[in-house]
C-alpha cells in the first residue's frame, strides 16, 4: 500500500516536472546575463525584460493582440448567445446541426481553412486578407466550439421551456425574460468562456501569420519574427506572454469554482 | 416600451385561437431571422472556404481535372510529407497517451490538494504550445541546450537533434500531454472504487480487475483521446514551422508553402493535399466511431 | 459457540477514531440488521469485516477461524453494495459468473450455479443484458444473485435497497430475507430505515457514533429502548426531560422518561383499558392533527410542554379540529425511563 502510493506520487511529480522545465528554463534564460554551453547560466538581470517592454514594436504588436482577440469575442458574444437561445427554445430538434458544426473548427486544421480563406478573400468582393478584419472573423469562428459548449451547458441546466413560460404568465414579453431572466443565468458560463477564448485566441499563429502576417502584426507572429535576435530577449517575451494568458486562464478557473 | 409589450401579451391572451397561431409563427420567423448573420458568417469563414478547397481541389490549369491528385501519387516529396506526418502524430500520441494515462490513474492516488493543483496547473500548461513552447525547447534540448549539454555530460546522450523526428517527437509529445491528462482524468473517474473491491470479495487480484472490468471500461475513452490526439498532431503547424523554419517535411508544412510561400505557389495543388488530410482526419475519426460501436457502450 | 465473534474491534482514520470497542457475536443463519443514523460507522464495519478496510485492534472469528488479517480475497464473505457495482462491460450471466471463474471452477459447474443464481432472484430471460439495459430493482438483483452464487459463510449487504422506490424496495426486502431464510444465510443488514429493521430482523444491533448502543429483537428494541437515543430514533418516542416527567406524570424520576405515542389515550374519546394502570388525566390544547394512513397522530400542547399521540383511525367524526382541549392519560405501564 505505502509502495504503491509513493509510486502514484512518483508519477505526478514527475508529469508536473516534465510540464513545468521547459518554462522554468525559459524563464531562467530570460532572466541570464548570458547562457552559452554551460548548464547554469553566468548571471541574472533584468535588462532583457527592460529592453522588450521598451520596444515600440513589441508594444504595438500586444495591443494588436488583445484588440483582435477583443473584436472576434464581441463578435461572437453578440451573434452566438441569441442564436443560441433561438435554437434551444424556438427550435430544439436542431440542436444537433449546432452539434455538427461546432465540430468543424476543431476538426479542420487551421492551416486546411487558411487555403480557402487565402484565396477567397484576396480580391474583391472582400479583399479583407492583410486586413485585422480577416482575423477577428475567423477567430469568431474558432472560438465558438469553447463559446458554444459553456452557453449551450448552462442553457441547459436552465430548463428554458419552464423558465420562459413562467416568464411569460408573469407578464415578461419573449425578449424581456431573454434579458432580464435567460442573461443573468448564463452570465457566469459566458464570462468563464470568454476568459478561456481569450487565452486560446491569443495564443493563435496558424492564421494570423499565413492571412495576415507583418502587415498587422500580432504578439504570435511578432515572437516569431524576433527568432533570430538574441534568445535571452525571445525568452523574456515567451514568459511575458505566458504570464498575460496564465492571469486569464487562472481568472476563468477562479471563476468556475 | 414596457407598455407596448404589456399591450402585446394582452392581445395574446385574447386573441382567437387562429391569429394566435399566426403570432407565434410570425415570432418563429424573426427568430430564424435573428440567427442568421451568424450563420452567414459563420458559414463565411468556415464552410465556404472548405468548399474552396474541395472544389479546387478538382480544378487544373482552368479546367476540371484529377491531375492535382495525379500529382501527389507522383510525387516522393509530398508522399513523404504524408508519412512523416503520419509517423510523427502516430509516435508522439501514442507516447503522450501513455503518460497521460498513467498520470491520470495516478492522480487518483493522491491528495486531493496536489491533485487539483496539478490538473490547474495542466490547463495552463495546455496553452504553451507553439511559437514560445518551439523557443522553449530551443533553449533546453536545442544544440546548446541546457538539458542536451546535461545529458551528454553524464553520458546518456551521444547525439541529439531537435530539429529531426525524434527531436520533434519530443516536443509533440510534450504539447500533446497536458490535452491527453484533461481528456482522460475524467474517464478514470468512471471507474468506481465499489467495482474494485467487489471484484476483490469475489476472489479477483487487483490485475485480474484491471484486465477484466477497468480496461475494457476504460479503453473506449483511451481510443478516444489517441484519435483527439492524433487529429491534434496532424494539424499542428506553428510548432514545426517555428521550430524548422518549414524546413521538416510534414503536410501542414507543405499545404502552408503551397499558398503562402516565397518560391512556389499552387493552391489547388495546396487544396488536394488538405482535401486528403481532412479525409485521412475523417477515416481515423470513423474506425473509432466503429470500434465504439462494437463495444458494450452501444448495446 | 457462536458463528460469528466480533471482539474489542477498533478502527480510526487517521487519528479520527470511527469506533474503539466493538463486541458482538451472530449465530448462523441470523439475519441482523445494522440500524444507526447517518455517519456513526456502519459501512465502516462492514467493511472491516469483509476486508476492505484493515482494523487496528481486535479479531473476527467466523466457524472459529480467526480471519482478522486474511485477505478479502479469501475470507469468504459476500458483500451487496448500495451503488450495485455492476461491471458495466459485463452481461447478468458474466457477472454472476464472474466470482465463480475467479475460482477456476469448471465450466459446467459455473453454468449451473449462474442458472441457479438467475432462477433465485428471478431474472430469468435478462441473461444477455448489460447492467445499463436493467431498471434498479433488476440491477440491485443481479448483484445479489452475484454474491448468492458465491455460497458465502457471510452476506453483507450495505443499503441494497435505499436507491429503489417504495414498492420495489418493499418487494426486494421480502424476497431477500425468503432467500436467506431458505439458504440459511449468516446476513449482515445494513440500512437507516426503522420499518426496514424491524419488520426483516432476527436481531437488530443499533448503532451510534461508533458504538453499538442496542442489540435485540424488534420487539425488544422497540418496547424497551436501552438509552434516550434509541428512544428517539425508534418509533416516534415522546422523550420527556426528568423535570417535566416530575411534573407531569407525577413519577418520582431523576431520568429522562420515554413514552410512545400510542400509549397515550384521549380519555373523552377512547375507554380507558381497566388492565393497565394510567396517570391522572392532563389537559392539552391540540395543535395539529396528521392523518397517516390507519393512524391519526395529534401534536397536543400541555403545561409541560408538547405531547406526540397516535389513535387508530376508526372512523373520521374521531378528527378533533385544532384548537380543541382534550384530557390526555398516560398508560403508565408503558413509560420507560431511560438514561
Ligand atoms: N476512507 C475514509 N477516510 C476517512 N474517514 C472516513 C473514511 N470512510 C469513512 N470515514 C468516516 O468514518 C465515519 C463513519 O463512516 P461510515 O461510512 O462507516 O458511516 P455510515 O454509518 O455507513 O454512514 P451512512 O449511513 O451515511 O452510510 C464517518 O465520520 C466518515 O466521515
Ligand atoms: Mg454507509
Amino acid at each position: 500500500m505505502q509502495n504503491s502510493n509513493r509510486f502514484h506520487y512518483g508519477v505526478v511529480y514527475g508529469i508536473f516536472a516534465i510540464l513545468l522545465l521547459p518554462l522554468l528554463s525559459t524563464a531562467l534564460y530570460s532572466l541570464a546575463t548570458r547562457w552559452g554551453a554551460t548548464i547554469l547560466p553566468d548571471g541574472l538581470t533584468f535588462d532583457w525584460y527592460i529592453q522588450l517592454w521598451s520596444d515600440p514594436r513589441f508594444l504595438l504588436a500586444f495591443g494588436q493582440s488583445i484588440l483582435i482577440c477583443l473584436g472576434a469575442l464581441a463578435l461572437g458574444t453578440l451573434l452566438i448567445v441569441p442564436t443560441i437561445f433561438v435554437v434551444f427554445y424556438y427550435f430544439p430538434r436542431l440542436k444537433w446541426v449546432m452539434n455538427l458544426l461546432i465540430l468543424l473548427p476543431f476538426a479542420v486544421p487551421p492551416v486546411v481553412s487558411s487555403v480557402g480563406l487565402l484565396q477567397i478573400y484576396a480580391d474583391d468582393p472582400f479583399p479583407i486578407v492583410g486586413t485585422p478584419w480577416i482575423l477577428i472573423f475567423t477567430y469568431f469562428t474558432i472560438a465558438l466550439p469553447f463559446m458554444y459548449r459553456a452557453i449551450a451547458n448552462s442553457m441547459h441546466a436552465l430548463n428554458l421551456p419552464d423558465l420562459m413560460d413562467a416568464a411569460h404568465l408573469l407578464g415578461a414579453s419573449t425578449w424581456q425574460a431573454f434579458l432580464l431572466v435567460v442573461l443573468p443565468n448564463i452570465r457566469k458560463g459566458l464570462i468563464v468562456s470568454l476568459f478561456l477564448s481569450f487565452s486560446f485566441l491569443f495564443s493563435e499563429f496558424v492564421f494570423a501569420n499565413i492571412l495576415v502576417g507583418t502587415r498587422y502584426e500580432t504578439l504570435q507572429v511578432y515572437l516569431f519574427n524576433m527568432r533570430h535576435t538574441s534568445g535571452h530577449f525571445t525568452s523574456a517575451l515567451v514568459i511575458s506572454y505566458f504570464m498575460f494568458v496564465l492571469i486569464f486562464t487562472w481568472i476563468a478557473n477562479r471563476l468556475n469554482k | 416600451m414596457s407598455q407596448s409589450v404589456n399591450q402585446s401579451s394582452q392581445e395574446m391572451d385574447t386573441a382567437t385561437p387562429v391569429s394566435r397561431k399566426k403570432k407565434v409563427s410570425r415570432e418563429r420567423w424573426v427568430a430564424a431571422g435573428i440567427t442568421l448573420p451568424f450563420f452567414s458568417l459563420f458559414a463565411a469563414f468556415q464552410i465556404i472556404p472548405l468548399i474552396w478547397i474541395v472544389v479546387n481541389s478538382f480544378i487544373y490549369d482552368e479546367e476540371w481535372a484529377l491531375d492535382n491528385y495525379l500529382e501527389i501519387l507522383d510525387s516522393a516529396f509530398l508522399q513523404q510529407a504524408f508519412w512523416n506526418s503520419i509517423v510523427l502524430s502516430f509516435m508522439a500520441s501514442l507516447f503522450a497517451m501513455i503518460i497521460g494515462t498513467m498520470g491520470a490513474y495516478s492522480l487518483r492516488h493522491v491528495n486531493t490538494r496536489l491533485r487539483d493543483f496539478i490538473l490547474s496547473f495542466n490547463n495552463m500548461a495546455s496553452n504553451f504550445a507553439g511559437v514560445p513552447l518551439a523557443f522553449a525547447f530551443v533553449i533546453i534540448l536545442g544544440f546548446n541546450g541546457a538539458i542536451t549539454l546535461l545529458l551528454k555530460s553524464i553520458g546518456w546522450l551521444d547525439d541529439f537533434n531537435l530539429y529531426s523526428l525524434s527531436g520533434l517527437i519530443v516536443i509533440y509529445t510534450y504539447f500533446q500531454i497536458p490535452l491527453a491528462l484533461l481528456l482522460l482524468y475524467p474517464a478514470f473517474d468512471a471507474i468506481q472504487k465499489d467495482w474494485e473491491e467487489a471484484a476483490i470479495l469475489m476472489g479477483a487480484s487487483r490485475a485480474q480487475f484491471w484486465r477484466k472490468v477497468g480496461i475494457p471500461v476504460i479503453s473506449p475513452a483511451i481510443l478516444g483521446t489517441f484519435i483527439i490526439l492524433l487529429a491534434n498532431a496532424m494539424g499542428a503547424y506553428a510548432t514545426v514551422y517555428a521550430l524548422t523554419s518549414g524546413n521538416y517535411n510534414v503536410l501542414t508544412i507543405r499545404i502552408a508553402s503551397m499558398v503562402s510561400g516565397d518560391v512556389f505557389l499552387d493552391p489547388n495543388l495546396a487544396a488536394a493535399v488538405s482535401v486528403l488530410l481532412v479525409l485521412l482526419l475523417a477515416l481515423v475519426t470513423a474506425v473509432n466511431e466503429w470500434l465504439l460501436k462494437r463495444s458494450y457502450h452501444a448495446k | 459457540m457462536s458463528y460469528v465473534e466480533v471482539t474489542n474491534l477498533a478502527k480510526r482514520f487517521d487519528s479520527t477514531p470511527v469506533f474503539k470497542e466493538i463486541n458482538f457475536t451472530i449465530n448462523k443463519g441470523e439475519f441482523i440488521t445494522l440500524l444507526g443514523p447517518s455517519g456513526c460507522g456502519k459501512s465502516t464495519l462492514l467493511r472491516c469485516i469483509a476486508g476492505l478496510n484493515s482494523v487496528d485492534n481486535g479479531s473476527i472469528l467466523v466457524d472459529g477461524e480467526d480471519i482478522t488479517s486474511l485477505p478479502a480475497q479469501r475470507r469468504g464473505i459476500a458483500m451487496v453494495f448500495q451503488s450495485y457495482a455492476l461491471f458495466p462491460n459485463m452481461t447478468v450471466t458474466d457477472n454472476i459468473a464472474f466470482g465463480l471463474k475467479m475460482q477456476k471452477l469448471s465450466s459446467d459447474e459455473i453454468q449451473r450455479r449462474v442458472r441457479e443464481g438467475i432462477e433465485m432472484v428471478e431474472l430469468n430471460g435478462r441473461e444477455d443484458h448489460y447492467p445499463h439495459q436493467l431498471s434498479g430493482g433488476q440491477r440491485q438483483r443481479v448483484a445479489l444473485a452475484r454474491s448468492l452464487v458465491m455460497q458465502p459463510r457471510i452476506l453483507l449487504l450495505d443499503e441494497p435497497l435505499s436507491a429503489l422506490d417504495a414498492k420495489i424496495r418493499k418487494n426486494l426486502r421480502e424476497q431477500i430475507r425468503l432467500i436467506q431464510q431458505e439458504l440459511n444465510l449468516t446476513t449482515i443488514f445494513v440500512t437507516h430505515d426503522q420499518e426496514e429493521a424491524l419488520t426483516m430482523s432476527d436481531r437488530i444491533f443499533l448503532m451510534n457514533s461508533g458504538q453499538i448502543v442496542q442489540s435485540g429483537s424488534a420487539e425488544e428494541i422497540y418496547t424497551e429502548p436501552a438509552d434516550a437515543f434509541v428512544a428517539s430514533f425508534i418509533g416516534n418516542y415522546n422523550l420527556l426531560q426528568a423535570e417535566q416527567a416530575r411534573a407531569m406524570l407525577g413519577l418520582d424520576t431523576q431520568l429522562k422518561v420515554a413514552i410512545r405515542p400510542e400509549s397515550i389515550l384521549i380519555s373523552s374519546l377512547s375507554p380507558v383499558d381497566t388492565r393497565s394502570h394510567y396517570s391522572q388525566p392532563i389537559s392539552g390544547t391540540v395543535k395539529s392533527s396528521m392523518l397517516l394512513g390507519n393512524v391519526i397522530r395529534y401534536r397536543m400542547d400541555t403545561d409541560n410542554g408538547e405531547l406526540v399521540v397516535d389513535l387508530l383511525n376508526r372512523s373520521s367524526e374521531r378528527l378533533v379540529s385544532r384548537g380543541t382541549q382534550l384530557e390526555l392519560q398516560v398508560n403508565m405501564d408503558e413509560v420507560r425511563e431511560v438514561a
